[in-house]
């Protein structure tokens, strides 16, 4: 059993190499606006890959299973093992300017994984809870407001927690400041 | 990219009720669902993109 995923309640380890149930890693994701992505406003988005939209009730799926050396060793779907892993990675992509409202919440990852220092890669997740909506100082990072965020988060009908609270990112300013 | 750190191993988590909000069916008693194959199997057969 991995030792450091937070497995379902049922989970339990059968065979080497292989787990049951699912792990939670914690990430980011991010809302577009319909100038930006038309195709995609409304819908959660990957951070790193421009135009890659989280379908409310499908699992979101690798291009290609994760592999820890082989040709796949940069493939899957990223999560860290903490939130505050999750919260420093915000810190490099972030800025004062920076428009867009981040989502922080934890993933559900299933399928092939491998498991780095400080997340996973995985071949399948899905949102499993929404912690945070992170905003920055600038003001049309303040687009959607509060209703029409939860309007969309709803759509994903997560099991755990999907009323997050608000935290903004203030490089200026120190960091991190509960809203 | 994040920057996860070094690899440090790779398994299959085979999930009893995949964990998304529409089926609400109880998950099967002992017997795992349909088993995803392991890495292994596919790390030739697939490369990833650039």
């Amino acid at each position: 059993m991995p030792s450091h995923g937070r497995l379902s309640p049922r989970s339990a380890e059968v065979l080497p190499g292989r787990s049951f149930g699912h792990i939670l890693g914690w990430r980011l994701w991010r809302l577009p606006n319909g100038t930006e992505l038309p195709d995609h406003e409304g819908r959660l988005m990957s951070i790193v890959i421009h135009q890659s939209p989280w379908l409310p009730g499908e699992p979101k799926a690798a291009p290609f299973p994760p592999d820890a050396y082989g040709s796949g060793v940069n493939c899957g779907i990223y999560a860290f093992k903490t939130i505050l892993g999750a919260l420093g990675y915000a810190e490099t992509i972030l800025t004062d300017w920076t428009v867009q409202p981040f989502v922080l919440g934890e993933v559900a990852l299933w399928g092939a994984v491998v498991e780095h220092e400080r997340g996973y890669r995985a071949q399948y997740a899905y949102p499993y809870s929404f912690r945070a909506l992170i905003y920055t100082s600038d003001p049309r990072s303040r687009i959607f407001e509060t209703v029409e965020v939860q309007r969309i988060l709803d759509l994903y009908n997560v099991r755990g927690t999907s009323r997050p609270g608000r935290i903004y990112y203030l490089p200026s300013r120190g960091g991190y400041r509960h809203g | 990219m994040a920057n996860i750190g070094e690899p440090q191993r790779q398994y299959t988590v085979v999930p009893q009720q995949i964990p998304l909000p529409l089926p609400e069916e109880p998950a099967p008693a002992e017997q795992p669902a349909e088993p995803v194959p392991a890495p292994q199997e596919q790390e030739e057969e697939q490369g990833c993109p650039a």
